[in-house]
């Protein structure tokens, strides 16, 4: 089971004003019950179907608010085989090319290891179509979505944070621009690889992963850095100092990636693992082959409707228990 | 486009009018109670009743629109656009554009001959369809600026960002066909073909033009060759890039024909004169017709889920109705 959107969950917040709503008018209105009757209670018949439909009424709502926040929060389980007529592969490759991936706590820093990554990948998927993109604090489609190996591998040998100009990191746009790297038109099956240490100084990547997973665009993350953390040695040989004049530190944030993977439908990977580019190579070419044999793909069933529906009667309920009569035998 | 994935929940929509008489309408839908005025002190009822009146009506329109709402989420909709999806691979082209200074010569009224070049370029790779093509630019000496992509809009960007004598003072036609050689090399489509336009004389650059000719032919790319530009004394203007100085002057103009034409035999491509802008526009419909292969399409619709808003929407008023209810008009069932 899988919750879509799991922030409207917040709407559950609605309860408590309806609940307390409802029972601070309840009291005020057997109060005022009394005052009509004279100072006395009116008869225990009365009293008990009075409370009965407020009861009702209240409840029937709040299970409407539930049951639609529920359908609101998309939920997902099981799947279901849709047609898909697509071959081939495309790739977008997003690289952090922040300053913090010149630490050196995966040698010789994260930046090459990233790129011998994305080189292996490269020459492991041939006949696919690769475009990369570059990140820091902005983003810029450094090589659009080519065949072309030998501008691919130039870029790779050469990436390094000039590349971009903006300071600081934001993994979102080099998502952003990724997804946005993929040209219109192609029938090829779609998938990001993101090379990074996580590490964001920018606005969250949980839009950008949820978009690519709306696109059927899987996000494999592969994490580089130690969560030990790490000085960052500028090519001038000095260490990068913060505010204070102490040496940043800097960790990967596996979490953050791990999130992007799990959000898109996409795996993490730990620059650590054994045959790394073997196993993602092989991780995306069975992506592009289980999405594409027999011209069909098992998707995840939506479960919205039928929490909506549950909700839709219950607030007709909830406009019943209000609105009849109820009459005494 | 609006599309429903369960459109039949729209018939839901009919249970709202008699509803609305029902709720509304109907007589004797309410209770009187009779009591008495001591209850408001013997003052009778001083408070306005139009805000009441507003408050309610809002409140009645909450309520129905919410409703609406929640049935229309029923139903599934979904934002739909429709996407041609080209089933297999088209030519691989890559144009090799001259970047030398005399490609400012103005015999190409109004423009110059690199803006009419760069002009026509950009309406031919509009007409084009799942081609990847890139783009090569050539001075004293050659460059990549653009991998074959069906990136175009990537392309075109970068192709308008192109400055006459940004590669240097020279020409140099071998080069720029070997660099554009290069890059084809990996592709794996069924056709790959180069469009060379220059308007000059080879004089720079290690490979020679029929040397980097049998190289393309080699990978089993077609040359087709353009010579642009018209014969004699051509009046030139420029603007020096590195001192921002712009420079006046006059060339001799012409190319080397026999030389573009071997390099497009050798390849088995074809040469074209173009003397003009009219001339020019005529040699890239050639082209563009002469380069067509089978296309298989198919119609993709996608479509995005937009329940999560009417849902979002309809919560949202059932809930102010309620609480509206509840805390402005102290209303109990």
């Amino acid at each position: 089971m899988k919750l879509e959107n799991p922030l409207g969950l917040f709407f559950l917040l609605l309860l408590v004003p309806v609940v307390y709503a409802a029972l601070r008018n309840y009291l005020g209105a057997k109060t005022f019950r009394r005052r009509l009757a004279g100072g006395e209670g009116p008869e225990d018949g009365d009293s008990g179907r009075f409370f009965a439909r407020v009861f009702l009424h209240t409840v029937f709502f709040c299970a409407f608010l539930v049951f639609s926040v529920l359908a609101l929060a998309d939920i997902s389980w099981g799947t279901a085989p849709q047609t898909e007529d697509r071959s081939g592969l495309e790739v977008a490759l997003a690289l952090d090319v922040s300053r913090s991936m010149l630490a050196e706590d995966s040698p010789p820093t994260r930046l090459k290891t990233a790129c011998d990554i994305a080189l292996g990948l490269i020459q492991g998927l041939g006949g696919s179509r690769f475009a990369v993109a570059a990140f820091k604090g902005g983003a810029v489609l450094a090589v659009p979505m080519t065949e072309d190996r030998e501008t691919l591998e130039a870029f790779f040998l050469d990436a390094g944070p000039p590349a971009v100009n903006a300071p600081g990191t934001s993994v979102e746009s080099g998502l952003e621009t990724a997804l946005a790297a993929f040209p219109p038109g192609t029938a090829s099956h779609r998938a990001i690889v993101l090379l990074s240490d996580g590490e964001s100084l920018e606005n969250s990547s949980g839009e950008s992963a949820r978009k690519a997973a709306a696109l059927g665009i899987p996000v494999f993350a592969v994490g580089i850095g130690g969560a030990g953390g790490s000085v960052i040695r500028l090519p001038g040989g000095n260490l990068l100092a913060g505010p204070g004049g102490r040496p940043v530190v800097t960790r990967q944030n596996q979490e953050a990636l791990e999130a992007i993977a799990r959000v898109s439908g996409g795996e993490y990977f730990s620059f650590r693992e054994p045959g790394l580019i073997s196993r993602l190579t092989d991780r995306l070419r069975g992506f592009a082959e289980s999405h594409g044999k027999m011209g069909f793909r098992l998707a995840p069933v939506h479960r919205y409707r039928s929490f909506l529906l549950a909700g839709f009667f219950l607030l007709c309920a909830s406009i019943l228990a209000r609105s009849v009569k109820w009459k005494k035998k | 486009m609006l599309t429903f994935e369960a459109p039949l929940y729209l018939v839901l929509c009919f249970l709202i009018p008699p509803g609305i008489w029902l709720r509304h309408l109907r007589r004797g839908r309410g209770n009187l109670i009779g009591f008495p005025f001591d209850l408001w002190r013997q003052r009778g009822f001083s408070a306005s009743l139009r805000a009441l009146r507003i408050l309610l009506l809002f409140c009645h329109s909450a309520f129905w629109t919410g409703c609406a709402l929640l049935i229309v989420a029923l139903a599934g909709p979904g934002l739909s656009s429709r996407e041609r999806v080209f089933l297999n691979k088209g030519i691989d082209m890559m144009i090799v554009l001259d970047e030398s200074p005399s490609m400012a010569a103005q015999d190409f009224q109004p423009k110059d001959r690199f803006e009419t070049a760069r002009e026509t370029i950009r309406r031919f790779i509009r007409g084009r369809e799942n081609d990847p093509i890139g783009l090569v630019g050539f001075g004293y000496e050659a460059a990549l600026h653009v991998p074959p992509t069906l990136d175009y809009q990537y392309l075109l960007s970068e192709l308008d960002k192109l400055q006459v004598m940004a590669l240097g003072d020279g020409t140099a036609i071998g080069m720029g066909i070997a660099v554009a050689a290069l890059h084809l090399k990996s592709s794996t489509a069924p056709e790959k073909v180069i469009i060379l336009l220059t308007d000059g004389k080879n004089n720079a650059g290690e490979i020679p033009p029929d040397t980097a000719a049998r190289i393309a032919a080699g990978l089993g790319a077609r040359i087709y060759v353009i010579g642009i530009g018209g014969r004699g004394e051509v009046p030139i203007e420029l603007r020096d890039l590195k001192s921002g100085k712009i420079l006046r002057g006059s060339i001799e103009g012409g190319f080397d024909e026999e030389v573009l034409k071997t390099v497009a035999e050798k390849s088995g491509g074809s040469y074209f004169f173009a003397g003009n802008q009219g001339t020019l526009n005529a040699v890239f419909s050639a082209i563009d017709s002469l380069e067509t292969v089978e296309r298989r399409v198919r119609i993709q619709v996608t479509t995005r889920a937009v329940h999560a808003w009417f849902i979002m929407a309809a919560i949202i008023l059932l809930a102010a109705d309620f609480l509206l209810r509840v805390f402005f008009l102290r209303e109990v069932p």
